[in-house]
């Protein structure tokens, strides 16, 4: 049972193109890697299905649970349990992230106990007095955006590039809380990732690559990520430019 | 009366004198007025909640009530305070009230100090005794509803040696109506002394609003203020003054949400008199619809290791909203510290989206980044005083988007 799919997706920002034919599905109960090298319009994908206004879809389709969410809003297909990850999140000043953390509790139903555990999971005893954001490190950061995304028991959820700039330690946290997500009732996911640190952290199945605003191969997790460790993206391209879509052995 | 005459004679020669910052308003046709109708305090319990006040005086040491030029009540719960109106402790301290009476601020300042001399009524009068320390509030409660009232009370209040005391002063026009408002008010803060002053103000888009501050802090004493004005108005100026001795510390902030044809300039003006003193200004303007707030900082640095820091934030909620920070420096000794940070933008649309990200709606997104905005340091305050502005600054949050 597909979960999310994109179909032949071409998204602009203003007048440039960004992404321009991304084809994929994530299953149900189906962790996906997206790789893909810097500026290869990973994030603009990642946003375009968030529904983030700036981020227009001209041409494809977006199905989530069945549904065309392609013309909606991005409050409606939140509140469908689809979301994201940002990369780069904001510093919320005068905002402290207990404040923050029991707000986003209190709307969907998470209890103190499930919250508890994430915090302890993640490590963010030390952080929650303190304002969202100010003054974190890259590391902190990350955690706090998982932290506050699981919160809202998404059903879905785009990871864009939570191992980037990121500690080995707060990788396995990053990696169990995701787990820890699934427990609490995530159904999918498709995780960003430019080097691939977290692959050995989750237990993802398949992997796509993405390289200049297409998706140019996908197949066996371990298989993708093996190559990619090994070649880079060069490689990949070569390989696999024009040739075959599904990667074999 | 001879001495009360010689303050008069000053204040006449100063009735056409302009304020030195702001819009000059013709005060003349401003009279004091008596009340109208009949005062129920509790059938306005809702609205004045909105200011700070609470009418069941429960977790208040002391209330005081001013409706237009009339006195409705004047309370203290505490033996170690006195709480009564101007009038009152005029009649009680005679010539002796001269050591607390246009002395932080001068009755020839301008014209509003003087019709306040001149014209105005009523007015709280203050005093907590050595080493008495009240950590619950008293509050002070001045409303306004008639058309073309002035109202022009003096306040006064006196922590003496080792004394702490806690005031909400919330003042309402409650109609849509023509008025001026030019509070006068000192504060005598003495050795180790304490003062935590929280003003809240809601007013109408016809009023005029003055008021006229002057604070002294002798040494070691501490000096927190906090000044909220969420409201629409014709125009609003004060620069309220506080001047600081040796060792002495001020927390000086304002919150100032404005709307319509609001014009405001307002701010601190602080003097570090004496040796070690130290001050923060701190100040979060917002701006709507075509509303100006010009946002002043003053601190005159003038003895040995004082330190002094303005932090000055705008936020422009509409395109033509208007917003200018002033913050100034100004080093008369050679060991000072003196800094200031200042930033004015509008709300970041890359937060609204990721806050929109995590299941909030637009409107919600924006309140809680309004609500950060406005935030203070309010470690100082006991913590039912505390609460209270987290809580108005939240309402204001909500109203505001």
């Amino acid at each position: 049972m597909h979960l999310l799919i994109c179909k032949d997706l071409k998204v602009s920002v203003g007048t440039k193109i960004v992404v321009k034919d991304a084809t994929f599905y994530v299953n149900e109960n189906e962790l996906v890697l997206l790789y893909g090298p810097n500026a290869s319009g990973k994030t603009s994908l990642a946003m375009a299905i968030l529904g983030h206004p700036k981020y227009k879809i001209v041409a494809g389709r977006i199905i989530f649970d069945g549904r065309d969410i392609t013309n909606m809003s991005m409050e409606e297909r939140v509140k469908l349990g689809l979301t994201a990850t940002f990369q780069f999140s904001p510093d919320l000043r005068g905002i402290t992230l207990e404040e923050l953390a029991f707000e986003i509790a209190s709307r969907y139903g998470m209890s103190q106990d499930q919250m508890f555990k994430l915090i302890e999971v993640l490590k963010l005893h030390e952080l929650l007095k303190r304002e969202v954001n100010v003054g974190f490190s890259g590391g902190e950061r990350k955690r706090v955006e998982l932290f506050l995304t699981a919160l809202q028991k998404p059903r879905f959820v785009i990871f864009d590039e939570p191992d980037s700039g990121v500690d080995p330690e707060s990788l396995a946290l990053i990696g169990r809380a995701i787990s820890e997500m699934v427990k609490n009732g995530l159904k999918g996911g498709l995780i960003i990732t430019h080097v691939g640190y977290l692959a050995k952290y989750i237990n993802a199945t398949r992997a796509y690559v993405m390289i200049d605003g297409t998706m140019i191969c996908h197949g066996d997790a371990d298989l993708i990520s093996n190559h990619i460790f090994r070649y880079g993206f060069k490689m990949c391209i070569k390989r696999f430019k024009g040739e075959i879509y599904e990667l074999e052995e | 009366m001879s001495w009360r005459n010689e303050i008069r004679e000053r204040a006449k020669k100063a009735l056409d004198k302009p304020p030195k910052y702001g819009i000059d308003v013709d005060v003349t046709k401003f009279i004091p007025k008596k009340t109208s109708i009949d005062v129920n305090l509790s059938e306005y319990s809702n609205e004045l909640s909105l200011v700070g006040i609470d009418v069941s005086e429960k977790e208040r040491m002391g209330s005081f009530y001013q409706f237009e030029s009339q006195i409705i009540k004047a309370i203290a719960k505490h033996p170690g305070v006195e709480l009564m109106s101007l009038e009152d402790a005029i009649d009680e301290y005679g010539k002796d009230i001269l050591e607390w009476f246009w002395n932080a601020v001068s009755v020839d300042q301008d014209k509003f100090t003087a019709i306040a001399e001149l014209k105005g009524r009523g007015g709280y009068f203050i005093r907590v005794r050595k080493g008495v320390k009240l950590k619950i509030p008293i509050q002070a409660c001045l409303l306004m509803r008639e058309h073309g009232s002035l109202q022009a009370p003096h306040n006064i209040i006196i922590a003496e040696e080792g004394s702490e005391v806690n005031v909400i002063t919330g003042c309402m026009m409650m109609r849509e109506t023509i008025g001026l408002h030019a509070g006068v008010t000192e504060i005598y803060i003495n050795r180790k002394a304490r003062v935590n002053y929280v003003m809240i103000h809601k007013w109408s888009r016809a009023m005029y609003v003055y008021p006229r501050t002057g604070v002294i802090v002798k040494e070691g004493g501490e000096y927190v203020s906090h000044y909220i004005a969420f409201t629409e108005l014709k125009t609003l100026q004060m620069l309220p003054r506080v001047i600081l001795y040796n060792g002495a510390t001020a927390y000086l902030s304002s919150i100032l949400a404005l709307n319509g044809n609001a014009k405001a300039d307002t701010g601190y003006e602080v003097y570090l008199q004496g040796e070690n003193a130290s001050a923060q200004i701190v100040s979060r303007s917002i701006t709507k619809d075509v509303a100006e707030i010009i946002a002043r900082g003053y601190i005159y640095g003038r003895a040995k290791n004082v330190k002094g820091h303005i932090d000055c934030q705008g936020l422009l909620l509409s395109t033509k909203s208007r917003i200018v920070a002033v913050p100034q420096l100004i080093a008369e000794s050679q060991d000072v510290s003196l800094t200031h940070e200042a930033a004015i933008g509008k709300l970041g649309e890359e937060k609204i989206i990721w806050l929109m990200a995590r299941g909030f709606s637009r409107e919600e997104a924006e309140a809680l980044l309004i609500r950060g905005f406005m935030s203070v340091d309010i470690t100082g305050l006991p913590s039912n005083l505390a609460m209270l502005l987290k809580q108005t600054l939240k309402l204001i949050a909500k109203s505001v988007v």
